[in-house]
């Protein structure tokens, strides 16, 4: 689970309270019918709670470069890519979707961000279409997220790209504290310096009681985007179009 | 009825540990299931004390798709569902797959703008659906989309604004105005041959597309992912492989049927290996305990949130939980954090 610290405590949990010893985790998306990796339940126990496993049987996975579509060395990060008998036939009357998501070669670009280990086990970083690029240099949403979860006070945190006229994006942090703590934005700030590169800081810090889900729970970032542009008057920078 | 195409399938206990991709439809899976476990329970509901054994699952799916026939749905069209969890959603599953709709999953979250994009989108001549749930009236939704509906008998809507829509199918008690009730809808398949759903169910392949589901959206409007019988069978095979599983399996499924957590990580992955499936209508950390505790169930669906829920209720030590040893944990895309 990419090193996250909350739901690797949690799974110890499910394995120790709930009895699961043969707890079993699996990656995918619906486009994938949906399972592509998953754990074994005779995998070692740090990689059933550290990491989605490895290929399913009879499905390829593959790491690439998201700008070269080359793949990359195991233990870089780049866009999983799957091919195999679970690749949907396509987005109902939709073909330049489905062009989209699966290549002349049957690959299908999941849009995820995952790194691969020497025996083919792959954990999960973050999304490609979630990256920000601020002036150039990219920065993955993951990685300021992960950091910020080592702050003792914040229990949850999405981190998102909003438009900044001067940079392109910036980095905005919405974070969710522990019942009753305070927290400002120059003590995230202050917390962050020094610790992580400067242009990964974010720039805007809000609290926020729930994030916007969609209806099976994953979390929509392009609505705290919005609430963004809404909330720090960014309508100008967002209506800047690009090539 | 479909033994030539069976040839290369073994032992039905042995379909999820058969190497390779299996080529059988979602009707052929289950018949071949029945006959090999006519006596495992195959679906049980806790809470209303609902058990089908294989056989009779099979039989409800079969009458529920000669239903679907005698209502002139033909093989391809589509039939969407809009549901919790109820036994009705797991049989649609299955008896559309035998006659060969294509089951268009409904997120119970949706609402109007949402309902009426997929149902035009999708082309949808048939829409299942229950009263409502939590603070959402279905029935009124339908109604507001479609306000001819009441007054005209069921099967025969003509909308504007849905021009592909005939048949609206009730799932309750109290059926409203313009709707045929699922038992109407069982009691029409009582007059449809079991040769001609045969005959259907053969003239199928597993390459056709059977199942599609709306991706929730989170970048621009969602897209209908066409699944074909091999794609969520060979899945639920796999799935069924690395957990381990077997027919002597009870598995809880907490998780929406809409997604494929729930119909094919689910149901599927249970129908594949002869096992049992208990569901849970609507998400309640109790009902979840309490299903586990109830029928032993020897595994478990969730995401992390789930599992939180159930290990902070104050009552958790009190469930006998000793029959359990497997979760699955799901990672949608990206990592959920608690």
């Amino acid at each position: 689970m990419a090193g996250s610290p909350c739901p690797i405590e949690s799974m110890k949990q499910v394995v120790d309270r709930m009895g699961a010893n043969e707890i079993t985790i699996t990656y995918g998306q619906t486009e994938a019918s949906p399972a592509i990796t998953m754990t074994k339940t005779d995998d070692p126990i740090e990689l059933r709670v550290a990491s989605v496993g490895r290929n399913i049987p009879g499905v390829e996975v593959k790491i690439v470069d998201p700008e070269t579509g080359r793949d990359v060395p195991r233990g870089v990060q780049g866009e999983l890519c799957a091919r195999g008998y679970n690749v949907m036939k396509g987005y109902y009357k939709m073909p330049e979707a489905t062009h989209a998501a699966i290549d002349a070669k049957q690959w299908l670009h999941t849009g995820d961000l995952a790194t691969m280990d020497e025996n083919g086990y792959c954990k999960i970083t973050g999304r490609v279409k979630d990256m920000i690029i601020r002036g150039g240099e990219n920065i993955y949403p993951r990685e300021v997220e992960e950091f910020l979860y080592t702050h003792p006070q914040i229990l949850d945190v999405q981190v998102v790209g909003v438009p900044d006229i001067k940079y392109g994006e910036e980095v905005m942090a919405y974070i969710r504290l522990r019942e009753g703590i305070k927290l400002t934005e120059e003590e995230v700030k202050a917390f962050c310096d020094g610790k992580i590169a400067r242009f990964k800081i974010p720039r805007y810090v809000q609290v926020i009681d729930e994030f916007p889900m969609t209806g099976s729970g994953k979390i929509q970032k392009y609505k705290l985007r919005e609430m963004a542009v809404e909330s720090l008057g960014l309508q100008k920078a967002a209506s800047i179009e690009t090539a | 009825m479909s033994n030539e195409r069976l040839t290369t399938v073994e032992e039905a206990e042995e379909i999820n540990r058969r190497p390779g991709v299996l080529s059988i439809t979602l009707g052929e899976l289950l018949d071949t299931q029945a006959r090999n476990h006519p006596d495992n329970d195959a679906l049980v509901y806790v809470d209303r004390g609902l058990r089908y054994t294989y056989e009779q699952f099979n039989q409800v799916c079969r009458t529920a798709a000669k239903g679907f026939m005698k209502l002139g749905i033909k093989k391809g069209e589509h039939v969407a569902i809009w549901a919790t969890n109820v036994p009705e959603w797991a049989v649609t599953q299955f008896s559309t797959g035998k006659m060969g709709a294509v089951l268009v999953t409904v997120n119970t979250n949706y609402r109007i703008f949402e309902l009426e994009y997929l149902l035009r989108q999708s082309d949808s001549t048939t829409l299942i659906l229950i009263d409502g749930w939590k603070d959402a009236s279905y029935t009124g939704m339908i109604n507001e989309l479609c306000p001819e509906l009441k007054d005209l008998a069921p099967g025969k809507l003509n909308s504007e604004r849905l021009p592909s829509l005939k048949n609206v199918i009730f799932l309750g008690e109290n059926c409203p105005p313009g709707m045929f009730s699922w038992d109407q809808l069982l009691d029409m398949g009582k007059t449809v041959s079991d040769e001609e759903l045969d005959e259907r169910q053969d003239s199928l392949d597993a390459d056709d597309v059977i199942n599609m589901q709306y991706t929730s959206g989170t970048t621009g409007f969602p897209k209908g992912v066409m699944l074909t019988h091999i794609n969520i069978i060979n899945n639920a095979i796999a799935t069924a492989n690395c957990m381990n599983f077997s027919y002597q399996d009870r598995l809880c499924i907490p998780v929406p049927f809409f997604h494929c957590f729930g119909c094919v990580l689910g149901t599927l992955t249970c129908v594949v290996s002869g096992a049992t499936m208990v569901p849970v209508v609507a998400y309640n950390p109790i009902q979840v305990l309490e299903a586990i505790e109830k029928e032993r169930c020897t595994g478990v669906h969730g995401v992390p949130t789930m599992f939180i829920a159930e290990l902070s209720l104050p009552e958790f030590d009190k469930f006998d939980l000793t029959s359990l040893g497997l979760e699955l944990w799901p990672v949608p895309r990206v990592p959920l954090n608690p």
